[in-house]
C-alpha cells in the first residue's frame, strides 16, 4: 500500500486550505494518524470491485487527500481537485466506513472530470437545483453500491448501517430492488426533504 | 439539544472564531446555531453548518462567551480532550438534573468507536424500539426501569439506568468524574445488538 496521492500533503494541506496562510491553525485540524487512516481506508476500499475502480481514478489523477480530525467520518471536496476526509481519533473497526467516505469522495471528484461540476451562482435557479440533485443522487447511489458490496462480499454491515443512519434506508431498498432511475430519484427526493426537515426543524 | 439559530452577523463572528475552518464556511451559505450547556457556566455549544457543501458539512465548537483568550474556542474533534479542556477552563457542575444530559453530550461528542452510548430516560423515546423484534420489545418492557440517580459519599452522582452501550441494550452504573470523564461500570446485557435506524442530527 502506498500513499502516493498524499505525497504533497505531508508538510502542508492542499486545495483552498493552503490559501489560508495559517499553517499552525491548520495543524490543529490535521489528524494525528493522517497516513495510517488513509492507508486503512485505501486497503478497505480495495476489497470491493467498485472500490478498486474508484482507486484507479485516484491513482491516475493523483488527487491530493487530507485527513482532518472530526467526530464523524465524512468527506469534502472543497475545490473539486482535492479531497478532505474527516475521521475520529479512534477509528479501529471503522475501516469500511472510512473506505466508503474515501470512495464517495473519489466519485465526487470523478463527477467533476465528467463535467458534472459543482453548481455555480451564475447558473439559473433550475439548472442550479438540477445540478445539486444530479450530484446527490449519483453519490447516494454509489453509497448504496459500496454498502451493498461490503455486505455481500465481506459480510460487513457497517456501511449499510451508516446508509440507514443517514436516512437512506428506503433508497437502499430501492437500489437493491433495481427500481428505475426515475423511481430511485423520486424516493431520494422524498427522503431528502424528510431528513432536511428533521434536521433543521423547517417544513414547508 | 435546544438549538437557537444565529443571525448573519453572529454567524460571521463564529466563522472568524473558528479560524482554521473558516475556509469551509461563508456567512452567505452557512448557518450557525447555539445551545446552552447546563453543566458549564461560560462555554456554550456552537454548530456551523455549510448547506452549500456537498455533502452538507457541520462542525461543532465549545465557545467561551465571556472570554477571547487562547482557551476560549475548542473544536469538537471526536476526542474527549476538547471537552475536558473546556471543563478545565470553566466552572463544571454536575447535578441530579443535568447528569444524564452531560453523559449524552460527552459520548455524542467523543463517540466510542464500538457504538453509541447513552442513557435511556423513557422507553417511549427509544427511537429504534419499533424496529426490535416482538420478543425483544417484551423483554425490554418487562425489564425497563427509569434512571435512578444517587449522590455518592464524595458528592458525585451515579446513575443506575438502562442504556444503549456500544450498540447493545444494557443496564449499568454511570458516574461523572470531577475532570469531566465518564465511567460506566456494572454492565449487564439485556439485548445484544440493536437495529440500525435513521439518526436525526441534533
Amino acid at each position: 500500500m502506498t500513499t502516493e496521492n498524499n505525497t504533497n500533503s505531508n508538510s502542508e494541506l492542499q486545495g483552498p486550505f493552503s490559501q489560508m496562510g495559517q499553517p499552525s491553525a491548520l495543524d490543529v485540524l490535521r489528524h494525528d494518524h493522517h497516513d495510517v487512516v488513509l492507508k486503512k481506508a485505501r486497503q478497505s476500499l480495495e476489497k470491493i470491485p467498485t472500490g478498486r475502480t474508484l482507486l484507479t481514478i485516484l491513482d491516475k489523477y493523483k488527487f491530493p487527500i487530507n485527513i482532518l480530525k472530526g467526530k464523524e467520518i465524512t468527506y469534502l471536496s472543497p475545490d473539486e481537485k482535492s479531497l478532505t476526509l474527516f475521521a475520529p481519533p479512534e477509528y479501529k473497526g471503522l475501516e469500511s466506513i472510512l473506505a466508503m467516505a474515501l470512495g464517495l469522495g473519489i466519485r465526487e471528484l470523478e463527477q467533476g472530470l465528467m463535467g458534472i461540476t459543482r453548481p455555480s451562482q451564475d447558473m439559473d435557479d433550475i439548472t442550479y437545483c438540477q445540478r445539486i440533485l444530479t450530484k446527490s443522487v449519483d453519490i447516494t447511489k454509489y453509497m448504496c453500491i459500496i454498502a451493498s458490496e461490503f455486505h455481500d462480499t465481506h459480510d460487513d454491515k457497517k456501511p449499510l448501517d451508516k446508509v440507514i443512519e443517514l436516512g437512506h434506508g428506503d433508497v437502499y431498498k430501492a437500489y437493491i430492488n433495481k427500481v428505475s432511475y426515475e423511481e430511485f430519484v423520486d424516493i431520494f427526493v422524498e427522503k431528502d426533504i424528510e431528513t432536511y426537515e428533521n434536521n433543521t426543524g423547517n417544513s414547508e | 439539544m435546544d438549538w437557537q439559530r444565529l443571525d448573519r452577523k453572529a454567524t460571521e463572528d463564529l466563522i472568524n472564531k473558528a479560524g482554521s475552518a473558516s475556509v469551509l464556511f461563508s456567512p452567505q451559505t452557512s448557518e450557525a446555531r447555539r445551545a446552552s450547556l447546563s453543566f458549564l457556566d461560560n462555554f456554550a455549544l456552537y454548530r456551523l453548518t455549510n448547506y452549500a457543501a456537498l455533502p452538507i458539512i457541520s462542525l461543532d465548537y465549545l465557545v467561551n462567551e465571556n472570554s477571547t483568550d487562547n482557551n476560549s474556542v475548542f473544536y469538537l474533534d471526536g476526542s474527549k480532550n476538547s471537552i475536558l479542556q473546556a471543563i478545565r477552563n470553566d466552572n463544571f457542575s454536575i447535578t441530579e438534573e443535568n447528569i444524564v444530559s452531560y453523559v449524552s453530550f460527552f459520548f455524542k461528542n467523543a463517540p466510542d468507536p464500538e457504538g453509541d452510548i447513552y442513557i435511556i430516560e423513557d422507553l417511549d423515546d427509544l427511537v429504534f424500539f419499533d424496529l426490535l423484534e416482538s420478543g425483544q420489545q417484551d423483554k425490554l418492557r418487562n425489564n425497563f426501569t427509569a434512571p435512578e440517580i444517587k449522590r455518592l459519599d464524595d458528592g458525585r452522582f451515579e446513575v443506575k439506568a438502562c442504556m444503549v452501550y456500544q450498540g447493545s441494550l444494557v443496564t449499568g452504573l454511570t458516574s461523572v468524574l470531577g475532570d469531566g470523564n465518564v465511567n460506566v461500570s456494572s454492565i449487564s446485557m439485556m439485548i445484544h445488538s440493536t437495529p440500525a435506524y435513521h439518526k436525526v442530527d441534533n
